[in-house]
């Protein structure tokens, strides 16, 4: 065991140690991520905070953990997350978790190890470079907590005896109170009845790093729950289990043989049913079949290995599979002068855009966040060096002008907020134009184009003056919940008698993977009775969350 | 003796305005299956486009042979040695883009065929339809004025790069089938219902835009020939909605005062290509300043 109990007292942290904090911060994160995801004020998994963060930390430490030995100073232990966060970086939360790392990798440049004022102007950097990272920073959001941690860190390590663990345990007592406050200072907060969901998520990072300082064991802790009621509001909310369901695919798709004597197959299976998913062993007494998918081969080629030798080890990550079995899907046409890459989720919607030509699609993933590295591994492959990028999602925009300033390439990004928008931009296109009026025109057909969106709410919220409960039908127009009620045909009827409709107007009706088809044909119908000279289309989408996605030209 | 205008069928000219004016138009050749027609002889527009619309069999088209343009050619020169004994016959033969038909080809093969003293000037537009036809009956207009082969050759080359033409197609099957449109595979297969903004330009057709409403299309081209500043000749084009055409033309009332836009229905070439319910503008730039 590491002196975890003397750790309390060092004077400096080196990179291990620092090392190890981040590990235990990261599954002190996942164990709080369903909480975490509860407190989005949205309810739709879309753009779950508390997964985007979780991931954007793995992808973090699995950079740092590549560090040779010598060679994992702080410096470059911090130097190297920032890089991992950086390309695995999803949602705006991720994005900005991302920054502070990079703040915090600049504060501690050059050094072997940290002490408590080099940590306080770590944190310093982190603030500056998180609020840096924001187009138009909001108060009452994760830039606040960072920011008053930061302050308390100041104040902490400006006394001549401080230590790092009394910086740590400052700062998390500044987020824990700053993260309280959040309600105070954003009204769809208070409203909702929640904190920010992405300052409690850097409050819960904190929260394990510290634990790991001084040696408290966290594992066995219920998550701590923090949560702002509004005095009219009579449920508390729980933490959402569909959430962690959802996680189990992420990791790496692990596979190998044990050889041995007297192998038990029946055994191995109970052993390791813990690891990770899609467990499969087969075998017997000399040779047992091994195949899961975890987030920790390495426990599981441990345990393999104190029953008998290893072979035929393979271990694949599995956000690259896909990537790569989507790669080669597509045919490879000659260079082209311009090439278009767009997010989507749903068969039905990839296979729009390949109708349209567009050159390379990025499937968004878990939480329909793309992270920074996907993004940009799609440019690198689109045949050409200029490319019109299209988020497709306010929450993959961060993450888009991320991608775009790590690109060698020409990467304009076409900031659409939503499929409609997206195709819309992407009719606009005049392959002969020039590039800044082709530009011009996509900005303006998003503009143009209404996008309504139709789904059941998996959790309760408090949301622009509607009180939902879990199953309620809900309607969002340009993001905005509109409309709420009992069933999502009478959801429709209302967004639609939101949405401008005229004469010539062409409304596309995009069915989910999840949606029931009567209702949609039914809307359909209600729509061409209603606005007969208006274009109705009706298209399988196949997109997660969302069952109808209505677009209005 | 005036110089003799030549074109072919795919100018679109309206045969009573050919006649008057005096143009010899060659037909280009409209296959149904093993029966053959001649654009605009043998087969009126209303009855093609009853054959186009109702099918079964869908139409090609192909260009006048050689052979018809060396005939043509010949019965011009010996009418106008007819009527003026000392005058070599001056032809002026102005023909569709010859990236889009081979009939510019046909021309000049034709042209070696025929024997006696003639001067034959041939000339590749670059264009198609009523953005050839304006041209070509503009030429007719100064031939008959008196203007010489060395005059109506600088206005020729002077005109026709002051043409603009804009199509919408209401499908694109047609175009597809027809398979003139450079770039137009990436509208292949879209599941989405889109219709196509086409413009001539380089003496290709090319997509300038996808749109999602006949409405919107029809904006467009308003918003298109407003853009083009000063106007000299405007002209409306349709295949099968003559209704939507003069609709067209009131919008466009304003981009040119004064004078009333003509209303054309496309022939039988440009119908196989463009299909029913097509509608189009083409119009002449006033010149640079």
């Amino acid at each position: 065991m590491k002196g975890k109990s003397t750790t309390a007292e060092r004077h400096s942290l080196d990179g291990e140690i620092l090392r190890g904090m981040f590990l235990e911060a990261t599954a002190w994160l996942e164990k709080n991520v369903p909480h975490i995801n509860s407190l989005n004020v949205f309810p739709v998994p879309d753009g779950d905070t508390g997964t985007n963060m979780l991931m954007t930390m793995r992808a973090s430490l699995s950079a740092a953990q590549e560090l040779p030995a010598g060679k994992d100073g702080a410096a470059q232990v911090l130097q190297a997350m920032a890089k991992g966060a950086l390309m695995g970086a999803r949602g705006n939360s991720g994005v900005i978790l991302s920054q502070i790392l990079r703040g915090l990798a600049n504060g501690l440049a050059g050094k072997d190890a940290a002490s408590a004022r080099d940590l306080a102007l770590a944190l310093e950097e982190a603030t500056q470079a998180a609020y840096k990272a924001v187009n138009r920073p909001v108060e009452g959001t994760i830039l606040t907590v960072i920011k008053d941690i930061s302050t308390a860190a100041d104040a902490t390590a400006s006394a001549e005896s401080a230590i790092p663990a009394q910086v740590m345990a400052a700062a998390v007592e500044a987020a824990r109170a700053s993260v309280a406050r959040t309600p105070d200072l954003l009204d769809v907060l208070r409203e909702a009845g929640v904190v920010d969901a992405g300052g409690q998520g850097l409050l819960v990072i904190l929260e394990g790093a510290l634990a790991y300082l001084r040696g408290e064991d966290l594992t066995s802790k219920a998550p701590a729950i923090s949560v702002f009621t509004h005095p009219s509001q009579k449920e508390s909310l729980k933490p959402d289990a569909r959430s962690t369901a959802a996680l189990q695919t992420y990791g790496y798709c692990t596979e190998f043989f044990i050889q041995g004597e007297g192998l038990d197959p029946e055994s191995v299976q109970q052993q390791m049913a813990s690891m990770g998913d899609s467990l499969i062993i087969v075998g017997d007494e000399s040779s047992v079949r091994v195949h899961l998918h975890t987030a920790d081969p390495g426990s599981a080629l441990s345990y393999g290995t104190s029953l008998g030798t290893l072979h035929k080890v393979k271990i694949d990550n599995i956000d690259e599979q896909h990537q790569e079995f989507l790669a080669a899907a597509e045919k490879q046409p000659p260079t082209l002068p311009l090439a278009t890459v767009v997010v989507a989720s749903g068969s039905g919607l990839i296979q729009v855009f390949q109708s349209l030509g567009v050159t390379r699609i990025v499937p968004g993933g878990l939480t329909m966040n793309p992270s920074t590295e996907e993004l940009l591994r799609a440019i690198e492959n689109a045949p050409s060096q200029r490319v019109i990028l299209l988020p497709n999602n306010p929450n993959v925009i961060m993450t888009a002008e991320q991608a775009k300033s790590l690109s060698e390439k020409e990467v304009h990004v076409v900031p659409s907020r939503s499929v409609p928008q997206g195709i819309a931009a992407i009719l606009a296109m005049d392959p002969e134009a020039k590039l800044a009026d082709n530009l011009g025109a996509m900005e303006r057909a998003c503009g143009n184009t209404q996008t309504g969106e139709i789904t059941t709410a998996v959790r309760s919220a408090n949301l622009y003056g509607f009180r939902i409960k879990p199953g309620q039908a809900i309607g969002f127009l340009e993001g905005i919940l509109v409309a709420a009620g009992k069933s999502q045909k009478t959801i429709a009827k209302e967004l639609l008698k939101k949405m401008e409709i005229k004469d010539g107007s062409t409304i596309t009706i995009y069915v989910g993977g999840e949606a029931d088809k009567k209702d949609g044909e039914e809307i359909a119908k209600w729509l061409q009775r209603r606005f007969p000279k208006a274009g109705v289309e009706m298209l399988f989408g196949g997109q997660p969350f969302y069952n109808f996605i209505i677009s209005v030209e | 003796m005036a110089v003799r205008i030549v074109t072919d069928s795919t100018s679109d000219i309206p045969l009573p305005v050919a006649k008057e004016m005096g143009i010899t138009i060659i037909p280009q050749n409209v296959h149904f299956g093993d029966e053959v027609y001649r654009d605009g002889i043998d087969i009126s527009n209303d009855a093609f486009y009853k054959k186009l619309i109702k099918g079964p069999v869908f139409p090609t088209t192909s260009q006048a042979s050689a052979g018809v343009f060396a005939q043509t050619y010949e019965t011009l020169a010996k009418d106008t040695a007819l009527r003026q004994a000392q005058d070599t016959a001056e032809i002026l033969s102005v023909h569709i883009s010859s990236k889009l038909s081979g009939t510019y080809n046909s021309a000049l093969l034709g042209r070696r065929e025929v024997s006696g003293p003639c001067r034959i000037e041939i000339v590749d537009s670059l264009l198609v339809s009523l953005g050839l036809g304006l041209v070509v009956i503009a030429l007719a207009r100064e031939a008959k004025a008196g203007a010489t082969m060395e005059q109506l050759l600088v206005l020729c080359k002077e005109l026709l790069q002051r043409i603009e033409i804009y199509s919408m197609a209401d499908t694109l099957e047609f175009l597809q089938k027809g398979g003139r449109v450079s770039r137009l595979q990436a509208l292949f297969g879209a599941l989405l219902s889109i219709k196509p903004i086409l413009q001539v330009r380089d003496g290709e057709v090319h997509l300038k835009e996808r749109i999602r409403s006949r409405t919107q299309g029809v904006d467009r081209l308003v918003g298109l020939v407003g853009k083009a500043g000063e106007i000299l000749d405007l002209s409306i084009m349709y295949t099968t909605a003559p209704k939507d055409a003069q609709a067209l033309a009131a919008r466009l009332d304003p981009f040119y005062p004064e004078k009333k836009a003509r209303i054309y229905q496309h022939g039988s070439t440009m119908g196989v290509h463009l299909g029913p319910g097509a509608l189009g503008v083409t119009f002449l730039k006033a010149s640079d300043p």
